[in-house]
C-alpha cells in the first residue's frame, strides 16, 4: 500500500516536470513579470526625483529670497559680497549642507553642491562682483531691474543605480529683482 | 469554479502544474513590490504636500517676522484638509513675538509621526503586514522682511 502511494507520488512529479505542451507561457509570464517591475521601479524612481527637485527648488527660492533682503531701498542697491554670504547661509541651512557645500545626514545631495550667484545693480550702482542692469543671466534671462540671481547643481544618486547611473545632477535656478518705478 | 472536484481534476491534471506555481509566485511578487511601493508612495505624497505648505508659511513667516497664531493655524488646516491627522503634526519656528528685524534669519520645522505598514515577506509569499513608526520631517531658512 505504502509503495503504491510512493510510486503514484514520483509518477505526480514525473508528470509535473514533463509537460508535453511546453513552458512558452510560463516563460512569457516570468518576463512579462520582470517588465511590469521594471516600469513599476522606474515609476516610482521618476517620483522621487521630482520630489528632491521641488526640495531643491523651494530651498533655492528661500536662500535667493533671504539674499534679496540686502537690497538698500534708498540707494536702489544690492552689496554683491554681503548678498552672497547671506544666499549661502540660508542655502546651506536648507539643503543641509556643510560649510564646504559637501552633505549632511538627511539631505537630498549625495555629494558637492555646486552654486552660482551673481547680482544686478544699475550703472550707478554696478561696482566689483556686480553686473548692469539690462545683461542676461547665464540662462538668458534678461534682468531689467536691480537684483539677484542663484543656480544651485545637486548632484543625486538614484535607488536604481543600475538603470540610471550613479550620479544625476539637478539645476535649478531662480531671479528675484526689485522693479523700480519708472 | 472551485469545486473540490474541479480542484481534484486540477491536481490530477497529467500535464503537470508548473503554470499554476508559476502564477502564485508571480502574483505574490507583484503584489509584494506593489504595496511596498504604495507605502513609499504615500510617504513621498505627504511630504510633498508639506512642503508645499512649508513654502506659503515660509515666505508668510518673512512676512510678519515670524510664527504668528494665524500662520500655525493655517498650516493645520492645510495639512488636515490633505488627510493629515492634526494630532501628528508638530510645529516650530521662529517666534514672531516680538517680530524678527529686518533681514535677521527665521526657521520653519514641520513634523508628521505616523505608523507605516510594511509587508513582510516569508519565503516567496506576503506572511503579513508590521507598522513601523515614521516621521516625515520639513524644514526651512528664510531671512525676515518685517520692518
Amino acid at each position: 500500500m505504502c509503495r503504491k502511494q510512493s510510486v503514484s507520488r514520483v509518477q505526480a512529479q514525473a508528470d509535473f516536470f514533463s509537460d508535453s505542451h511546453g513552458n512558452a507561457g510560463i516563460l512569457i509570464g516570468v518576463m512579462l513579470t520582470f517588465v511590469f517591475a521594471l516600469l513599476f521601479v522606474l515609476h516610482a524612481e521618476m517620483a522621487v526625483l521630482n520630489n528632491k527637485s521641488l526640495r531643491i527648488q523651494n530651498a533655492l527660492d528661500a536662500s535667493i529670497s533671504a539674499a534679496s533682503t540686502h537690497m538698500n531701498m534708498r540707494s536702489q542697491a544690492i552689496p554683491p559680497a554681503a548678498a552672497e554670504e547671506r544666499f549661502l547661509f540660508h542655502l546651506r541651512a536648507n539643503l543641509m549642507l556643510n560649510e564646504n557645500f559637501t552633505p549632511q545626514t538627511g539631505s537630498v545631495a549625495s555629494d558637492t553642491v555646486t552654486y552660482e550667484f551673481l547680482v544686478f545693480n544699475t550703472l550707478s550702482n554696478s561696482g566689483v562682483g556686480s553686473r548692469v542692469v539690462g545683461e542676461s543671466t547665464p540662462t538668458g534671462i534678461v534682468v531689467n531691474d536691480p537684483g539677484v540671481w542663484a543656480a544651485v547643481t545637486v548632484p543625486i544618486r538614484p535607488f536604481f543605480t543600475g538603470i540610471l547611473g550613479e550620479r544625476i545632477e539637478i539645476y535649478r535656478h531662480r531671479l528675484v529683482e526689485f522693479v523700480l518705478t519708472r | 469554479m472551485f469545486q473540490p472536484r474541479n480542484i481534484i481534476l486540477a491536481a490530477k491534471d497529467e500535464r503537470g502544474g508548473a503554470e499554476y506555481v508559476t502564477v502564485v509566485i508571480a502574483i505574490s511578487f507583484l503584489l509584494f513590490l506593489f504595496l511596498s511601493g504604495a507605502n513609499n508612495a504615500y510617504t513621498l505624497t505627504r511630504h510633498a504636500q508639506m512642503e508645499s505648505v512649508l513654502r506659503e508659511s515660509l515666505f508668510e513667516m518673512e512676512r510678519q517676522g515670524g510664527l504668528t497664531p494665524g500662520i500655525e493655524t493655517f498650516i493645520r488646516d492645510s495639512l488636515t484638509r490633505r488627510g493629515i491627522d492634526n494630532a501628528k503634526i508638530n510645529i516650530a519656528g521662529t517666534n514672531s513675538v516680538p517680530p524678527v528685524e529686518y533681514g535677521t534669519q527665521i526657521t520653519l520645522t514641520i513634523e508628521y509621526t505616523f505608523a507605516a505598514r510594511r509587508p513582510l515577506l516569508t519565503g516567496l509569499f506576503i506572511g503579513g503586514a508590521e507598522d513601523v513608526p515614521q516621521t516625515i520631517r520639513v524644514a526651512g531658512s528664510s531671512a525676515s522682511r518685517f520692518f
